[in-house]
């Protein structure tokens, strides 16, 4: 299923002005955004620097759903990858975690390269599963391979002083974050995102166009999974430490649960699915004794009556709105 | 050494027998829905708790896990029919990621629900009189339980698969596994065909749960543990195949209990290896269908 | 006393999360009753753990509730508030970051999982706040990522392995190794080697079995071990993985001809009840049925009439934490962190395992290894351990050059 954008109802002069719009609100946010830590007290910031974080998790997620419609559910091995990049750097080579995190997506690709190469090969279900085989496989071989992972315990990770304060490093991750976002958002733009388009509303179609279907898969898998693996990076040293959970199956879970909770069919979807799951997380945990089932009943709602998530749901209101008005 | 092997392989059968079980009813679900069922693993859980009550009511060990093998399966099936009915259902026709995500939110809540209803500590369930020992095969000792879950194993494939040929219910079924939409032009009623598809599914994997709770223990998390294994089962049989299912559970328990001889310390990415070499030869699975 | 726990609910939850919303930000600044001593424990109340940790709080609760009975201290009363980590190390960090910098905890107690507790150690290092540890045990906590917040009430992993050393090493030459496929078991094999070669150079072992954790069917892997027919087993195992190993290894009359020596929780003797083998070797770290002393009795009976059940190492080691801040604070007449450490390092503590004292150098508390054999228990509806050796901590911690080794290493 997909939502049509419906056909533009004004005039162009109308779309720059949205567009206008569009760039002052975008603005304000980024400016906000910044301005965050001097309003903000430290344990919000921390949460702050989590929503960030899994923002760009979801969205780098969401090129996969979203808009190649692949049901990828071992995107948090990527993610973990590039924690443990850091990781490993750092206490092997004393590479600091700023620097370690260039090489993170690098090394997150070139794995999602590898697992992506089997499994776009299938597509559905058939690839949801192979690609939550091979997560398993990748979280296995981290867990197991104590000498080099530090296994089950994990490996610890030390920011440098001037990264430690929860100020600085929610400026860094903020940084960071939106220079990703920006480079996803180009990619989503390009002829490259409008093929994965075209693939996920008629796969058939796009095969018989002459499309390289499986290549054009193969780079979105490649790709979400290098920005997966700056989402992971970032989040090794606000832990100070990289674990083997990172690449669980249940932590593949929660982009698709980002994803579908903000809605896969914007950009900002994800993004809003990020922030509803953090908060929604924390609170639970904090509050509740039964947290998984207080989050199940949650996400059930959700799948129920919300199939376009939050940011579908919003935009649905907002024509219905507008129509009434005109 | 032969004979250590040997040995060894039987005892990965009957660690394969019980993966069977459960991952039958995983593949017929997939195989006729599309669907990745999360909640399989919620529901062997869920039978391995119910046949810890029963067993615990009942007082004897072999009444009592009769009874269990009686009413656990049944009560599981109910419960996965009314998840099909009451919330699979309303989204048939959504995309596939709602129906991954809403089997994994059952799991959520089955897992909390059960440390709900039963508490937290892990439990044990006593196995039957008689089966409790163990037999001498190769001057070896062979455990009578297990030995016994390879007959139960093998006449379970045997049901299924006359289920499957010589029934109607079952013909619709291969039907559907074969192409999912002609199915529905030939005039079955797909709404209960796929209800049923599920109670059968959950009803095996609640067997399996009866099976498997004498023979460990009986805690929170052995539903993550199984459901893992199954999804690879699936994937090296061929989605939808039973005796897929049969080949993969075998193998994959031959393949660990053999290895683990040879490389112990390799053993928990056995399930991995095998599921990569399968995947490299044959990329549907050993019985799957080529797309 | 007012337990966050207590105030769990869906009532509690619908009301934070409508607060939360509406006030957002700004609940950052809200003001605080300062005028109780906070405890904060973040612990893995969800997932495998789950009924360790229970035990834990069960034992954290008893504890804060006789100290407010007696007055509270320094005049004030002692609240708890818990966390669930859900064996999550990033929730862990989240939790107690939020128990700290928001809550205004005063002192922390650690969780129940290792990799958990390293983060949840890092953050009290990194807001200087005492954290006393009663579950986790990996070596690393007191030895390279040592801090002086840092304090614990758990024999280490490299202190349990060498008891089980002293123990099992001369049962036997030929020994043989089964233990969950993680870092604690690689590590406990690795010093039980080292000591066992000096308690007896003759031994070696012939076999290693490394299950993953939540294996359900060990019948393989016992069909290995007892191939290579070892005199002594030395298993790593714990928990639900424990009990599916014994059952599953009786049929096989393992226990009947070799010495099985083990990891062993209160749990586990309650889950097997009479199916647990006789003559087993366990080791336990606070088994209330072993421990002598008015106070002991007095403990478990009050656990028994407020919680229905019988006290876990968890439970003991969790009141013995609050028992050591308790006595600390009285010591120091202040919860700030600098004179409390003062008074942690320099106290000797009462508790229930008996007299205990923090070494200087790595914080750990001189608690004993308790191993003894499975037997019938004439008081309880499980077996319990008879025969049991407390074997004493500093015939088995590591010596300050050890430890100092360690430090340098990283």
């Amino acid at each position: 299923m997909t939502v049509q954008p419906l056909p533009p109802l004004q005039p162009a002069a109308g779309s720059a002005a949205s567009m206008r719009t569009k760039t002052i609100i975008g603005g304000g946010l980024i400016v906000g955004l910044y301005l965050l830590p001097f309003v903000l007290g430290e344990s919000y910031l921390f949460l702050s620097i989590d929503f960030l974080i899994m923002a760009l998790f979801a969205v780098s997620y969401n090129l996969l759903l979203g808009q190649a419609g692949m049901l990828s559910f071992g995107h948090a091995a990527y993610y973990g990858l590039g924690a443990y990049t850091v990781a490993i750097l750092f206490n092997k080579l004393a590479v600091p975690v700023h620097i370690g995190l260039l090489a993170s997506p690098f090394i997150a690709g070139a794995i999602a390269l590898a697992v992506g190469w089997f499994a776009v090969r299938v597509t559905g279900m058939y690839f949801a599963m192979l690609t939550l085989a091979f997560g398993q496989l990748l979280h296995t071989v981290v867990m197991g391979w104590y000498g080099f992972t530090g296994g089950d315990d994990g490996l610890p990770v030390m920011p440098p002083d001037w990264l430690l304060p929860a100020r600085n490093y929610y400026l860094f991750v903020l940084t960071v974050t939106l220079v990703s976002l920006a480079a996803l958002r180009l990619i989503t733009l390009s002829a490259f995102g409008t093929a994965l388009n075209a693939i996920r509303e008629n796969r058939q179609r796009a095969i018989f166009v002459g499309l390289g279907v499986r290549n054009y898969e193969l780079g979105a898998f490649v790709i979400a999974g290098a920005f997966a693996g700056i989402a992971g990076a970032m989040r090794a040293p606000l832990q100070q430490m990289a674990f083997p959970s990172l690449l669980h199956w249940g932590q593949s879970a929660e982009p698709v649960l980002m994803a579908l909770a903000g809605g896969i069919h914007t950009f900002a979807g994800p993004i809003v699915g990020a922030a509803i799951f953090v908060f929604t997380n924390f609170v639970i945990t904090t509050y509740s004794e039964y947290p998984l089932l207080v989050f199940g009943v949650i996400v059930l709602l959700v799948v129920l009556y919300l199939p376009g998530g939050v940011a579908g749901a919003v935009i649905d209101a907002w024509e219905r709105l507008r129509r009434r008005a005109r | 050494m032969m004979d250590e092997i040997l040995i060894q392989a039987l005892s990965g059968l009957s660690r394969g027998m019980v993966l069977f079980v459960v991952a039958s009813g995983l593949t017929l679900i997939f195989g006729t829905m599309r669907i990745a069922n999360f909640a399989h693993g919620s529901f062997y859980m869920l039978a391995a708790f119910l046949t810890y009550s029963v067993a615990t009511m009942v007082g004897d060990r072999t009444w009592g896990f009769l009874a269990a093998l009686c009413l656990a399966p049944p009560i599981v099936a109910s419960v996965g029919a009314l998840i099909e009915w009451g919330l699979l259902k309303r989204i048939a026709t959504r995309p596939h990621q709602y129906q991954l995500i809403l089997t994994y939110a059952i799991t959520l809540i089955v897992a909390d629900g059960i440390k709900i209803l039963w508490g937290r500590d892990y439990r044990t369930v006593a196995r039957p009189a008689g089966l409790d020992g163990a037999i001498t095969i190769l001057d070896m000792p062979f455990p009578t339980y297990n030995a016994m879950l390879i007959l139960v194993g093998v006449l379970i494939a045997v049901g299924l698969h006359l289920l499957l040929t010589r029934t109607r219910f079952g013909k619709t079924i291969r039907a559907a596994v074969a192409d999912g939409e002609m199915i529905g032009a030939l005039g079955v009623n797909v709404q209960r065909l796929f209800t049923g598809v599920f109670a059968l599914g959950a009803g095996l994997a609640g067997l399996g749960g009866v099976l498997a709770a004498p023979v460990g223990s009986v805690s929170l998390g052995i539903d993550t543990s199984i459901i893992i294994e199954s999804f690879a089962v699936i994937i090296i049989g061929g989605v939808g195949n039973v005796m897929g299912a049969l080949i993969g559970a075998v193998l994959i328990g031959v393949v660990h209990a053999v290895g683990i001889l040879f490389a112990p310390k390799l053993a928990i990415a056995f399930v991995f290896i095998a599921l990569c070499a399968v995947l490299l030869i044959r990329p549907q699975g050993l019985l799957g269908r080529s797309t | 006393m007012k337990v966050t726990q207590k105030a769990y609910g869906r009532r509690a939850v619908t009301r934070a999360m409508l607060g939360a919303m509406a006030l957002g930000p700004s609940l950052a600044g809200v003001a605080r009753a300062q005028s109780d001593i906070k405890i904060g424990l973040t612990t893995d109340l969800t997932g495998i753990a789950a009924s360790y940790t229970r035990s834990t709080v069960n034992g954290v609760e008893l504890g804060i509730d006789e100290v407010n009975a007696g007055g509270g201290l320094l005049g004030r009363k002692v609240a708890l508030l818990v966390r669930d980590s859900q064996l999550k190390p990033d929730l862990g960090t989240t939790h107690t970051r939020d128990l700290i910098t928001r809550e205004k905890v005063d002192v922390l107690i650690g969780p129940n999982s290792s990799a958990v507790g390293l983060t949840v150690s890092a953050v009290a290092r990194q807001y200087q706040k005492p954290v006393i540890m009663t579950t986790p045990n990996t070596p690393r906590l007191p030895m390279e990522l040592f801090h002086p917040h840092f304090f614990t009430l758990v024999p280490s992993g490299l202190m349990e392995a060498r008891a089980m050393a002293e123990v099992m090493g001369p049962k036997g030459k030929k020994f043989a190794f089964i233990g969950g496929d993680y870092e604690a078991s690689h590590q406990g094999l690795k010093f039980f080697k080292e000591r066992l070669a000096k308690v007896n150079p003759a031994a070696a072992f012939v076999t290693e079995a490394w299950p993953k954790l939540g294996e359900p069917d060990y019948t393989s892997y016992i069909t290995k071990l007892a191939s290579a027919k070892p005199d002594v087993v030395f298993s790593y195992l714990w928990g639900a993985d424990l009990v599916g190993f014994i059952k599953q290894a009786k049929p096989y009359g393992l226990f009947n001809r070799t010495a099985v020596g083990t990891l062993l929780f209160m749990d586990d003797l309650k889950a097997l009840g009479q199916e647990m083998p006789d003559g087993i070797w366990g080791q336990m770290r606070a088994p209330f049925f072993a421990m002598q002393g008015d106070t002991v009795s007095r403990f478990v009976e009050r656990y028994r009439a407020k919680y229905n059940d019988y006290p876990a190492d968890f439970a003991i080691m969790g009141y013995e934490a609050v028992m050591a801040y308790a006595g600390a604070i009285k010591d120091a007449q202040s919860v700030e962190a600098p004179a409390l450490v003062k008074a942690l390092e320099a106290g000797t503590f009462d508790l229930l395992r008996g007299k205990t004292k923090f070494r200087q150098l790595d914080h750990q508390g001189d608690v004993p290894s308790f191993i003894g054999k499975t037997a019938a228990g004439d008081k309880v509806p499980f077996k319990v351990l008879a025969e049991v050796e407390r074997v004493p901590a500093d015939k088995i911690w590591p010596s300050e050059a050890e430890v100092l080794e360690a430090r340098k290493a990283k």
